[in-house]
């Protein structure tokens, strides 16, 4: 494959991770464009497909992050106003405190980091997410920001974030298990 | 004398194992967790899932395979 048919291969799931982000075709649409431009312009930097797209990626956050930093606190994200609103959620516990059903362990969960269809799923989980839960989540797991920055950026309170990435998580692990690993819980 | 802190329950357990993954957790927070994971198989699990979500977070759109 050229370099510029590698290139273009890549602006599909560039946008996809930073429309998530930043939540504006627009914006998304300029932090790739610069990415890309950024590859072609140090061709040489990296060999082989799977370095040039970890290479790509990682301009692109830092990209993303500059965008987030600039917008700040424009970017309004409601926060929880307390931990029982969500009856899925609330459902997996019962009023003990305890498991509804015991969460099993997942087979070889190593494995499937080495196939491609592992992290179609793990997309199509993210999406089910409400728009709020995935950006936290995205900005702490993907973008790897500390949570003292996300509060201030998205000027929600620490408690506030950590019940979204705990809520986020929990629904993640949700839907990895029933569309991977075939349990339902 | 003070009376020891109750025991967590899964929820407060699951909570915490989240929390820990972005912030320390005071000292007495982390002994109970320890104390309840190691007694209870269910958040076991989900401790090593989270851990396992974050590792697969870290590698997509990067070295993810194609």
């Amino acid at each position: 494959m050229s370099l510029h048919a590698e290139i273009a291969a890549l602006h599909q799931p560039l946008l996809r991770y930073a429309r998530m982000q930043l939540r504006n075709d627009g914006l998304a649409e300029d932090v790739v464009s610069e990415t890309l431009l950024a590859l072609l312009e140090k061709p040489d930097a990296f060999e082989g497909r799977s370095a040039y797209r970890t290479y790509a990626t990682g301009i692109l956050k830092f990209k993303v992050i500059d965008v987030l930093r600039k917008r700040g606190r424009e970017v309004h994200v409601e926060p929880f106003d307390g931990e029982s609103i969500d009856d899925a959620f609330d459902a997996l516990f019962a009023a003990d405190g305890h498991w509804q059903e015991a969460p099993p362990a997942w087979q070889e969960p190593e494995r499937s980091l080495e196939q491609r269809q592992f992290f179609e799923m793990l997309q199509v989980c993210i999406d089910r997410l409400s728009p709020k839960l995935a950006r936290i989540f995205m900005m702490r797991e993907w973008l790897e920001r500390e949570v003292a920055d996300i509060c201030t950026e998205l000027d929600i309170t620490a408690n506030n974030c950590h019940v979204m990435l705990f809520r986020a998580r929990m629904q993640l692990r949700g839907c990895v298990s029933l569309h991977w690993y075939g349990d339902t819980q | 004398m003070t009376a020891a802190p109750p025991e967590l329950d899964c929820h407060d357990a699951a909570r915490l194992i989240s929390d820990a993954l972005d912030a320390a957790v005071a000292t007495e927070d982390g002994e109970r967790l320890r104390r309840h994971v190691d007694l209870c198989e269910s958040c076991r699990n989900v401790s090593a899932q989270m851990h396992f979500l974050r590792r697969a977070m870290r590698r997509m759109g990067s070295d993810a395979p194609q």
